[in-house]
């Protein structure tokens, strides 16, 4: 079935199309959501948002874009929404007070799922720039916009990010080698 | 990190999938089943809200010709009253008045005349006799 017709038979409520839906876009939903709410639990609550307003918003979706991006789009919202409303942002250091090189290099890599599991021993704010800037490709006055900072602050959280990052991946590098 | 880390870190995240529990489906489905419920009610209680939107709109409706109607007819008879109290304070009917008084004044001494002349004529038939 396309998806064009799914989105109409969803529309209309048929429980068996917002299944579909729900099964074909989940796991990229639940990936997205996961690099940013660490607890898996909390995930599954932002994942369940996602799809409410997934399905309560199915009308207002038009068919410029790709139906999974818009879906991301939503589940990337939510879960900067969940992190505001518990206030788990802790932003405060500004790039002029942080002196980071900018040249870090990372040539032996981790697989994926294991940076994955390094990006969540990044502090919220670090992870959810570093998520906005890096994987989503937002600009970092976007980036101010959407979490109601400062264009230094997210530029400094970026840095700080990718400074732990670096730090994180060479530990775990260490270990796997020993 | 290098440019070129950063790009593969955003192309395999935009591939990366993680299935979710299927706790998750049927949490979901409760929630869009009490979602439902809960549009039904609210277009139920909309419903019954136009209802008696229009039922309390007709009861104001009625009142309001009703209190009109009465009013009107009030105004009417305000309205006649106010002209017979001219009618009677005016010159033209004080002048009728006055000339009706005057004729029956007129007509009263006449026949009191004549019933004195009656009298007195039957006076002095009796006196001639």
């Amino acid at each position: 079935m396309d998806t064009e017709y799914l989105i109409k038979l969803a529309i209309q409520n048929k429980r068996s199309a917002q299944k579909e839906i729900y099964e074909t876009y989940s796991s990229s939903a639940y990936a997205v959501i996961r690099r940013y709410i660490k607890d898996e639990y909390d995930a599954e609550d932002v994942l369940i948002e996602t799809f409410m307003k997934v399905f309560e918003n199915l009308a207002n979706f038009k068919n410029e874009g790709s139906f999974e991006g818009w879906v991301k789009k939503i589940a990337v919202r939510e879960a900067l929404m969940f992190l505001r409303r518990n206030k788990v942002f802790n932003m405060f250091i500004e790039a002029d007070n942080i002196n980071i090189s900018e040249k870090v290099t990372v040539e032996n890599y981790l697989e994926f799922a294991d940076l994955l599991k390094v990006l969540d021993l990044l502090p919220v704010g670090y992870r959810t720039v570093f998520n906005l800037y890096v994987i989503e490709g937002y600009k970092h006055n976007e980036i101010a916009e959407i979490l109601g900072i400062s264009i230094n602050t997210s530029k400094s959280q970026l840095r700080l990010a990718k400074d732990r990052l670096k730090k994180l991946v060479e530990e775990q590098n260490k270990i796997n080698t020993a | 990190m290098t440019e070129e880390s950063l790009k593969r870190i955003q192309m395999e995240s935009n591939n990366y999938i993680l299935n979710p529990p299927e706790r998750v489906w049927n949490r979901l489905e409760y929630k869009l089943d009490r979602f439902e419920l809960k549009k039904q009610e609210q277009k139920k209680g909309r419903f019954i809200n136009m209802i008696s939107a229009a039922a309390v709109i007709i009861i104001l409706a009625g009142i309001i010709s009703l209190v009109r109607s009465d009013i009107s007819e009030l105004s009417v008879n305000a309205k006649s009253e106010i002209l017979i109290e001219d009618l009677i304070n005016s010159e033209i009917t004080r002048e009728a008045y006055n000339i009706h008084t005057l004729k029956n004044y007129y007509e009263k001494l006449n026949t009191s005349r004549f019933k004195n002349q009656k009298t007195s004529i039957r006076v002095s038939s009796n006196i001639q006799g």
